[in-house]
């Protein structure tokens, strides 16, 4: 094998990765992309940060009703609503293209290209979503399960995903090496079908409403697609970039790569619709067919990250970054196991309406999306100086949220399973079914709460590197606006 | 490049992905499944069809738990005597079978009066007939003189209605008024006899 150098790129002092800019001083591009990379990843932080609060003001909610029960905004129908369409909105979907982003600047000369327009977009991308999520406790909800969405905060979160477009697509077309690689593929892939699967659901649902049971049937169809399609392509795009980083060598298995790419996209946004649901047979039996059929592109998955880091696992797991992808891809294998388990039939009667499927969803949403952009979010600030000293915080963040998220998949699943086994006897009251449960949606609680603390960490840490970035450019700024000055002075 | 476990993010930059190809296993997983999908939805999916939801799997299954009513009912009902009692010799496709009996589809005697259609299965039918331009010299016995002025009305509907034929339907009561002008008669009618009945 051959390390492909590219062009126009001096490791001087090993910790920024590239630029000599058109224009002069070392860095300035890249710290433009700093700018606009930190918009996305860090309102997407933030994001985190008010969607996990909120999910847990929900969680408690579930288990004592009497709490904050006279406020109106904090209903549990409308928490919990704003908790989902927060996370995805404003947390995984703004992290993961924002480690995109940084990505993508990073394998390109210049560096993010009109970074100015990106930075511009996660301002008004994050605007929409805080909109968004304000909208839904005011109760503007669209009454979607997953299309929750107030139709304003769309439109302005359209005019973000423009911006950012714009930038991204410069960016790709400037990279220095031509030849795609899979990362590409996948990322863009996922961009794309995030693009055209929330605009068909946002004609559909919000502003031109089919009626009837379509309504549902679009919805769900639109969950399946932006999760288990697009989500998952942002994601293991976004891991596909940083293994060959993280471990020293290239990827497995380029056709592994393929085959996941292509059988997510045939056949994993068909997998929506859930056994019982009240539609003519063929499309549960679709969803059932595609869902077991999957079984092949998640094989691929797990077939090409095991032969990457095969060797390296204990590198990777001692790694302050890489740490994040691994337990992200051990979530994504656990939820594809749980959508398996709502779709095989037998099982899924067990589990078909229980908390089984919120396990699944946490540990695919928060899991595999949440730390797969925390993990390139901080692959990607590795090329920056001010990263040292923040392996601690990463740390503890990364311990939080892995604890946090085991405490809420494993018990929520469990609980799933209690539930759905009780339910099987018609002689056990549902008073009963619920007590059952209770422990183990207690126990996720906690697991929500540990969560939050990891989110407020990464928060934390993101903000106090662009602090300090911050003061660095503003003192060098200000250092050459002075120099100048005084030689001249001199020299008279 | 060699083998580096350090994580320098410099050290490899644009690593392309590995030409490992994909394990026969998998292909052959693939298969599997991607059968087992076919005949899943072959018994579970209703083929597309918008009117079966589960538990029921096909559209046939759901069409006879139908609860029908009137002319519909009355020509289900026919189908099913004359598949019992007629198809045997006619087909059950109506078309007949060589040197057994003729066809019932475009026959001249199905569509014409019901008065001669009522008096075939009466009493039987014997000689040469002419059916759709064709000669036919056999003997078909009183088939449906052991069923019910319902039952007889229902299936000689039903071949008036079926496999493209569209005459009017039969009611009992004219089954019936047949029965009581022809009563005593022992004997099979012939052509001749019934071309004379309007
Ligand atoms: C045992 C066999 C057999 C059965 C059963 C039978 N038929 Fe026939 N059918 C015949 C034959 C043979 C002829 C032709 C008689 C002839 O050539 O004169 C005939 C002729 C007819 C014709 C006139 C010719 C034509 O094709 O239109 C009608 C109408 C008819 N059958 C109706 C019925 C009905 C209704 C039933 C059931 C109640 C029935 N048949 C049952 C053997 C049968």
């Amino acid at each position: 094998m051959k390390v492909v150098e590219q062009r126009e790129r001096p490791v001087e002092t090993g910790r920024l990765p590239m630029v000599k800019g058109e224009a002069g001083q070392p860095g300035e591009k890249v710290s433009g992309g700093f700018w606009a990379v930190m918009g996305w990843v860090g309102g997407g932080a933030f994001g985190w940060v008010v969607a996990a609060l909120l999910s847990l003001i929900a969680s408690i909610k579930f288990h004592s009703p009497g709490f904050w029960a006279d406020t109106p905004l904090l209903t549990y129908g409308r928490v919990r609503v704003a908790a989902l369409q927060g996370m995805w909105w404003g947390g995984a979907v703004p992290l993961l293209f924002g480690a995109m982003l940084g990505w993508m600047g990073r394998s390109a000369p210049g560096g993010v290209r009109f970074s100015g327009l990106a930075l511009l977009g996660a301002i008004v991308w994050h605007l929409g979503a805080c909109l968004g999520i304000v909208g839904v406790l005011l109760g503007h909800t669209t009454g979607y399960d997953g299309w929750g969405m107030p139709n304003a905060a769309v439109w302005v979160c359209v005019a973000g995903l423009l911006l950012f477009t714009v930038s991204v697509t410069a960016t790709f077309h400037n990279r220095g090496e031509r030849g795609l690689q899979l990362a590409h593929g996948f990322l863009w892939a996922g961009y794309l079908w995030l693009g055209w699967v929330s605009l068909a659901a946002f004609v559909l649902l919000g502003l031109q409403p089919v009626r009837g049971v379509l309504q549902w049937l679009v919805d769900a169809w639109y969950v399946a697609n932006a999760q288990m399609v697009a989500g998952t392509l942002l994601g293991w795009g976004i891991l596909y970039a940083w293994l060959p980083v993280w471990t020293g060598r290239p990827l497995y298995s380029r056709y592994l790569g393929m085959m996941t790419f292509l059988g997510l996209v045939m056949l994993a946004g068909w997998t929506g619709v859930t056994p019982s649901a009240p539609v003519p047979a063929w499309l549960p039996v679709l969803a059932t067919v595609t869902t077991v059929l999957c079984i092949v592109p998640w094989t691929a998955a797990w077939l090409n990250w095991r032969g990457s880091v095969s060797r390296c696992g204990c590198v990777l797991w001692r790694d302050a970054v890489a740490c994040f992808a691994v337990v992200g891809c051990v979530a994504f294998f656990w939820s594809a196991v749980g959508k398996l388990g709502l779709h095989v039939p037998g099982i899924s009667t067990v589990l078909e309406f229980t908390w089984w499927e919120p396990a699944r969803h946490w540990a695919h949403v928060c899991g595999f999306l949440g730390l797969t952009g925390v993990a390139g979010t901080y692959a990607w600030l590795r090329s920056f100086p001010e990263r040292e000293g923040r392996a601690v915080a990463a740390r503890t963040q990364f311990w939080c949220l892995t604890a946090g998220l085991v405490l809420c998949v494993a018990p929520l699943a469990v609980a799933g399973i209690v539930q759905g086994l009780s339910w099987q006897d018609p002689s056990v009251p549902n008073v009963e079914v619920l007590r059952r449960t209770l422990m183990w949606l207690r126990l996720s609680t906690v697991g929500e709460l540990l969560m939050l603390v990891g989110w407020i960490l990464f928060c934390v840490t993101l903000s106090s590197l662009a602090l300090k970035r911050g003061r660095a450019c503003w003192s060098d700024g200000w250092r050459r606006i002075t120099t100048p000055l005084q030689e001249q002075e001199t020299a008279k | 490049m060699s083998m580096q476990s350090s994580l320098d993010p410099q050290s490899v930059t644009d690593a392309k992905a590995g030409q490992v190809t994909v394990p026969m296993w998998l292909v052959v997983l693939l298969a599997v499944l991607g059968y087992w999908g076919m005949v899943y939805f072959d018994h579970h999916g209703g083929w597309f069809d918008a009117r079966v939801y589960a538990p029921f799997a096909s559209v046939s299954v759901v069409n006879e738990l139908q609860p029908v009513s009137g002319a519909e009912a009355f020509v289900n009902r026919g189908r099913a005597v004359y598949e019992t009692t007629c198809a045997l010799c006619h087909g059950s496709d109506g078309q007949g079978k060589p040197g057994q009996a003729p066809p019932l589809a475009g026959s001249d005697f199905v569509l014409g009066p019901s008065g001669r259609l009522i008096r075939i299965p009466l009493h039987g039918l014997t000689g040469p007939i002419e059916v759709r331009g064709q000669v036919w010299n056999l003997a078909m016995p009183a088939m449906g003189a052991a069923l019910s002025p319902e039952d007889l009305a229902a299936a000689l509907t039903y071949i008036r209605q079926a496999w493209g034929n569209n005459a009017g339907p039969i009611s009992a009561a004219e089954v019936e008024a047949v029965k009581a002008a022809t009563a005593g008669r022992t004997l099979p009618w012939t052509a001749a006899e019934l071309k004379s009945i309007q």
